[in-house]
């Protein structure tokens, strides 16, 4: 017996050191600066490090042209990459890798002055032929991420070392949807064909960024290191590194610990951070929102119940929904209203409608609605029908995870008002199968978007008639919008351009294919006692990681 | 010369139980010389088996030795402690245990479970040991080229040599048999029987068989003890108990037991069951099945001593007896 | 064992193998939802950019050259490319592997140690107070849920004390000047995984080993063995627990053979990469490549440990080896 029992020590010693000798992230420099945060490097001063911790799924590209997942750009690509144009403080335009741009008269050429100067990683000029390649690739190879932002370019010219030329069939109104990030050409020009650009992981990322890739170490971390030449200026901070973890409440340990410095934080560690002196939260509105979304499809292919098509019952049920119930009860707190497609943190863009017209909590005013549209309820069971005797059934369809909590709040809701919903669970797999189906048999889902900072376009055309089976998970199809989205394509003055933008939402607003239920507050929690100089993006109320924060965040 | 090896002097071994205590042996005498065996014979639950392993010393937690001696070549073992008993254990006294079959461990090798005790008791190399294994094997007639086997690998007849082997392994000077042969067939259990007499012959081993067979005790005991319900009812000579039982009990077995020269006729039973031993009935605990009870001499409330009233060493505890005088 | 027995039983197993590697392949294609459309909403995905994300996969495939190549890939142990990591199948399994490896060979072997002889001491004192406190505080441990012991640990030695790090196999981002101090580093952060992971598993081996051995005892060989004058801790190492150790023996031999697939309870709490971890995401992720890959694996591991379990049983218990 005892033996035995040596014999698996023995096998437990000798796997650990087999599996430390072969398993060392990626680089192991003994010249460098030893373990911990804080020690003295070569030039006898000390290292600072910021740990940002992360829960979320692992990104899925190191190639940035490859991975569609928004972590990814968060873990990598926003580090390291940089666009021609960015957005400032307020969210407005400000030039990145370019330093000055232009549009001709007709909308159909835009110029781009590049910053002179500016060095890749490797110590390599940044010029013209990067952004030529950058633009030219993503088209001619068709590749997931941007192939949509630069399908519109005819022509990708080089003007000069730095000059460069987009060219459009159609005047393009909405540049900023076509920022992409831009990489060298002298790295990624090696990989011309799909297949080698496909197989191209870029496993030591190099790019314009204020950060330099150090090493990572997958499903743990990632490490960076402050851009000494970096154009705007270098970052206070020397060491940047994203910790990953794979539950909340050790997220939450590690920071009251001071393992990590900064991190996200949910509704149900709220109260308890909150109880720590040493660390500061900051509650905003983000770019995320979640919306209760109709088969609006008028294809007889739907298998959607067809009285959901009427108008009249979407907006009732929009007066019917308990939106301070769902903010409070399913979201704990993390909740605020929104009533337009884009959230107010986009900026100008964001429409509301006048207090008159706000859909609000009303569940009379539904019943009324309803009444006057002629579903009443006639044989006593609590459920409203039509003229024919058609019941007002609904089947919603539920992604567990994420909505199961908001979906029982409508559905009580809708009971009130005598609309019958059943509520079928699954998870998003599911779902997505159901509604680009062919055939979508359901009535109703729940579903939530991102909206980019830097343009509508994105969101706006999820309503469009061309995305229907795409990005339109819907089936929406209005003339009118599809008008207007084409217009504004094109519109090359902003405050016209804001004009239309507008309108579409009111159109929306109107129509109900989604009525939005919520947008969700997000929380940072930080140490106090040992940073300063978060900065707000956008500056109004924001999420205090971002650009500006890498770049001035500092050690108190 | 006969020494006396063992002398139970008036045990009583009781078990504890939630309710109280079973008298399961209650005044158990007897004395054993060198070199001879006795028989311990009586219906299940009478004690016989109980009286084996108080004097082996390996009664289950239950069990106690709450009264009486138990003396072996002339030393008191009864409060032995554990360390000595030890010691005492196999080398002296040794056993084979009821259903013995499964005496055997059926993942170790027979020669190892044969040696083991020999390697326990003396300081003796291994290949010693297997020498004496060797021997061992063929004293008791088995072939020892199956030495290295496993207990599986043995028939019934060949498990139960080779435990009885084992029982030898130390040479003891007492070996007490509980049921060795019940569960053979009559073939292998008349040569293990004979096995076992020449045995004794050979190594002037004392015996104690324990067994509910007469024929068995007939063949192989120079002395036998009837028990009932936790006593001893007769005591004597193997062929003086048999074919001058004095005592009802004694004398019912025996014609219990088909004679195979006698007349072909149904045997008669006892009817009746023995007596509850957690309350055993005060006086004489044969009286309820007794034929004889109604007899004027009979006095049931009283318990009959075990006394030989005829001075040859033929003991019994019946009141029918008590106005016989030598 | 006959050389016939031997090939007769590869046979089956080779036949069981196939069927388990096709319903390998099938099984995760008949799930709802495909890779694609888990990203579809997170990028303006035009057609063209799924399209292109398609080939990537392989999905744009015929299904029946999809399961040839899975067969070929199968056989070479070329799992070809992970849909989310875009890595090769290899690398990450065998980083993940690896992580679990060490994970589970510090803790599963504690874990069944402490089980085995808890349960040997516990019977030992058959009804007695240490046999009565080793059984109930056993099953109440392991009724506790694993992630709130480890939530108190990490809070008191990790959070209270600082003694311990929180997450993660070493520390994030850090140099190590040489394998001695990144081997200190990864026992640091062991230390309350392994506790965690070998708590919640002793509770199961303890209680069938004790059962096990209570059965042991009752057997005449026991009683034999007393009776030889073994003193009784002799009896308990040399008779009884040989015999108590075949029932838990193939348990044990089959939890070993799957240590490499990791804890997921275990892996998600501690943020330690494993096979886990892995697994779970990777279905949710409808990595298909992960999927097939980890599960052939597990069919292997199985079936070799079921082929082990086979020679160490017959080398434990001489009873039942053929021929």
């Amino acid at each position: 017996m005892k033996k035995i029992l040596l014999f698996v020590f023995v096998v437990m010693l000798f796997a650990i050191v087999a599996g430390c000798t072969s398993s060392q992230p990626s680089q192991v420099k003994p010249s460098e600066t030893p373990n911990g945060s804080e020690q003295p490097s070569e030039s006898g001063k000390e290292v600072v490090t910021f740990k940002y911790g992360v829960m979320d799924s692992w990104p899925d590209s190191m190639n940035p042209y490859l991975s569609v997942l928004s972590i990814s750009q968060t873990l990598y690509h926003d580090n390291v990459y940089e666009t021609l144009i960015g957005l400032d403080q307020k969210v407005n335009m400000e030039g990145r890798l370019a330093e000055s741009w232009d549009v001709s008269e007709d909308g159909l050429t835009w110029t781009f002055h590049l910053r002179k100067g500016v060095k890749w990683h490797d110590g390599e000029d940044f010029n013209a032929d990067d952004v030529v390649f950058s633009y030219q690739v993503n088209k001619d190879l068709e590749l997931p991420r941007f192939y949509s932002s630069v399908k519109d370019f005819v022509e990708i010219n080089k003007i000069d070392d730095y000059t460069v030329e987009l060219k459009t069939e159609e005047a393009k109104a909405n540049i900023m949807d076509a920022m992409i990030d831009i990489v060298p050409e002298h790295i990624f020009g090696q990989y011309d064909t799909k297949e080698e650009m496909l197989a191209f992981t870029n496993d030591h990322p190099m790019g314009t960024g204020l950060f330099i890739f150090v090493e990572d170490s997958k499903d743990e971390y990632v490490k960076y290191k402050a851009n000494d030449q970096y154009w705007n200026g270098r970052p206070v901070i020397d060491e940047l590194i994203y910790v990953c973890f794979a539950n909340s409440d050790t997220l939450i340990q590690a920071l009251e610990k001071g393992e990590i410095d900064f991190c996200g934080v949910g509704a149900a560690q709220i109260s308890y951070v909150e109880s720590l002196s040493n660390i500061t939260l900051n509650r905003f509105d983000s770019n995320a929102f979640n919306e209760l979304g109709f088969n609006v499809w008028k294809d007889p292919a739907s298998k959607g119940n067809p009285l959901i098509r009427d108008v009249n019952i979407r907006n009732a049920i929009a007066y019917a929904i308990d939106y301070d119930a769902i903010f409070e009860y399913a979201m704990g707190g993390l909740a605020s209203k929104q009533y337009g497609l884009l959230p107010k943190v986009v900026g100008k863009w964001s429409w509301e409608p006048e207090d008159a017209n706000k859909k609000d909590y009303n569940p009379e005013t539904a019943k009324k609605m309803l009444e006057d549209a002629g579903y009443k309820d006639t044989d006593g069971d609590g459920i409203r029908e039509d003229s024919k005797g058609n019941k007002l059934d609904f089947r919603m369809i539920i992604i567990e995870s994420s909505y199961r909590d908001v979906s029982l709040v409508v559905q009580q809701n809708l009971k009130d008002i005598g609309i019958n919903i059943n509520i079928e669970f699954m998870d998003t797999g599911r779902q997505t199968d159901i509604i680009y189906s062919q055939s979508f048999d359901a009535d109703m889902y729940m579903w939530g978007w991102y909206a980019p900072y830097s343009d509508p376009t994105y969101i706006l055309s999820s309503m469009t008639t061309e995305q229907i089976g795409n990005l339109s998970d819907c089936f929406y199809s209005n003339k009118e919008y599809d008008e207007l989205f084409e217009l504004q394509g094109k519109t090359l003055d902003e405050d016209e351009r804001v004009k239309i933008v507008h309108k579409m939402q009111e159109i929306i607003y109107e129509d109900s294919p989604y009525i939005i239920l919520y947008n969700t507050k997000r929380i940072n929690a930080y140490d106090n006692t040992k940073w300063e100089n978060f900065q707000k993006w956008p500056e109004w109320e924001g999420n205090l990681f971002n650009y500006f924060t890498k770049l001035y965040v500092s050690p108190k | 010369m006969s020494e006396v090896l063992l002398e139970v002097q008036n045990l009583k071994t009781y078990f504890t139980i939630t309710k109280g205590k079973v008298k399961a042996v209650d005044g158990v005498s007897f004395t054993l010389n060198k070199g001879e065996s006795i028989g311990l014979v009586g219906e299940s639950g009478c004690g016989k088996t109980t009286t084996a392993l108080s004097v082996i010393r390996l009664l289950p937690k239950e069990g106690n030795v709450e009264g009486g001696k138990i003396i072996f070549e002339g030393n008191d073992i009864t409060n032995l402690e554990e360390e000595k008993l030890s010691d005492f254990r196999w080398k002296e006294v040794s056993m084979i245990f009821q259903g013995a079959m499964n005496a055997l461990n059926p993942v170790k090798r027979v020669c190892d479970q044969i040696a083991e005790p020999i390697l326990l008791h003396e300081k003796i190399s291994k290949t010693e040991a297997m020498k004496r294994v060797k021997e061992l094997f063929e004293l008791v007639e088995l072939d020892t080229n199956l030495m290295y086997s496993y207990p599986h690998e043995f028939s019934g007849g060949m498990r139960q040599r080779a435990i009885i082997a084992m029982a030898l392994a130390c040479n003891p000077k007492l070996i007490i048999g509980d049921e060795p042969t019940t569960a053979l067939d009559v073939m292998v259990q008349a040569q293990i029987l004979d096995l076992i007499n020449d045995l004794r012959k050979k190594l002037n081993m004392s015996m104690i068989m324990i067994t509910h067979d007469l024929s068995i005790i007939t063949e192989t005991c120079d002395k036998v003890a009837i028990m009932y319900a936790g006593k001893i009812v007769e005591l004597g000579e193997t062929e003086e108990v048999v074919t001058n039982s004095l005592h009802p009990y004694t004398k019912m077995l025996i014609s219990a037991f088909p004679n195979i020269y006698g007349e072909r006729k149904m045997v008669d039973s006892i009817p009746g069951d023995p007596p509850d031993l957690y309350n055993p009935p005060e006086g004489c605990r044969f009286a309820q099945r007794c034929h004889m009870v109604n007899s004027k001499v009979c006095i049931p409330e009283e318990s009959p001593p075990l006394i030989d009233y005829t001075g040859e060493g033929h003991f019994v505890a019946c009141h029918l007896w008590r106005n016989s005088n030598v | 064992m006959s050389i016939r027995f031997i090939l007769n039983r590869l046979f089956y197993t080779f036949i069981m193998f196939i069927f388990v590697v096709t319903l390998n392949f099938a099984l995760f294609r008949l799930m709802p939802g495909d890779p694609l459309t888990m990203v579809s909403k997170e990028v303006a995905s035009s057609p063209e950019g799924r399209a292109t994300l398609e080939h990537l996969y392989g999905l744009d495939k015929p299904m029946f050259q999809q399961y040839i190549d899975y067969l070929k890939s199968m056989t070479t142990f070329d799992f070809g490319i992970s849909f989310h990591y875009k890595q090769p199948v290899i690398n990450i399994l065998g980083d993940k592997i690896k992580n679990s490896l060490i994970l589970g060979i510090a803790a599963v072997p504690l874990g069944i140690a402490i089980g085995i002889i808890g349960g040997i001491i516990a019977s030992s004192r058959h009804g007695k107070k240490t046999d009565v406190i080793i059984t109930t505080s056993s099953m109440i441990i392991y009724a506790i849920p694993t992630f709130w012991f480890a939530m108190i640990l990490l809070m008191i030695f990790g959070v209270k004390l600082g003694w311990v790090p929180i997450n993660s196999m070493v520390t994030p981002g850090a140099n190590f000047l040489n394998n001695m101090e990144y081997i200190k580093d990864l026992l640091h952060h062991l230390i309350v995984p392994v506790i965690s992971y070998s708590v919640a598993i002793f509770g199961s081996y303890l209680l069938i080993m004790r059962g096990a051995m209570i059965d042991v005892f009752t057997e005449d060989y026991v009683l034999t063995a007393r009776a030889k004058g073994l003193k009784e801790k002799q009896v308990i190492m040399r008779h009884v627990v040989p015999n108590a150790l075949l029932p838990i023996s193939t348990t044990v031999i089959y939890s070993l053979a799957i240590i490499f697939t990791g804890a997921f309870s275990i892996e998600v709490l501690f943020s330690w990469p494993g096979m886990g971890k892995l697994m779970v995401e990777s279905v949710n992720r409808r990595d298909y490549p992960i999927m097939q890959a980890s599960n052939y694996l597990i069919a292997v591991a199985v079936i070799l440990a079921n082929f082990i379990m086979d020679v160490v049983y017959g080398y434990l218990d001489p009873r039942i080896r053929i021929g």
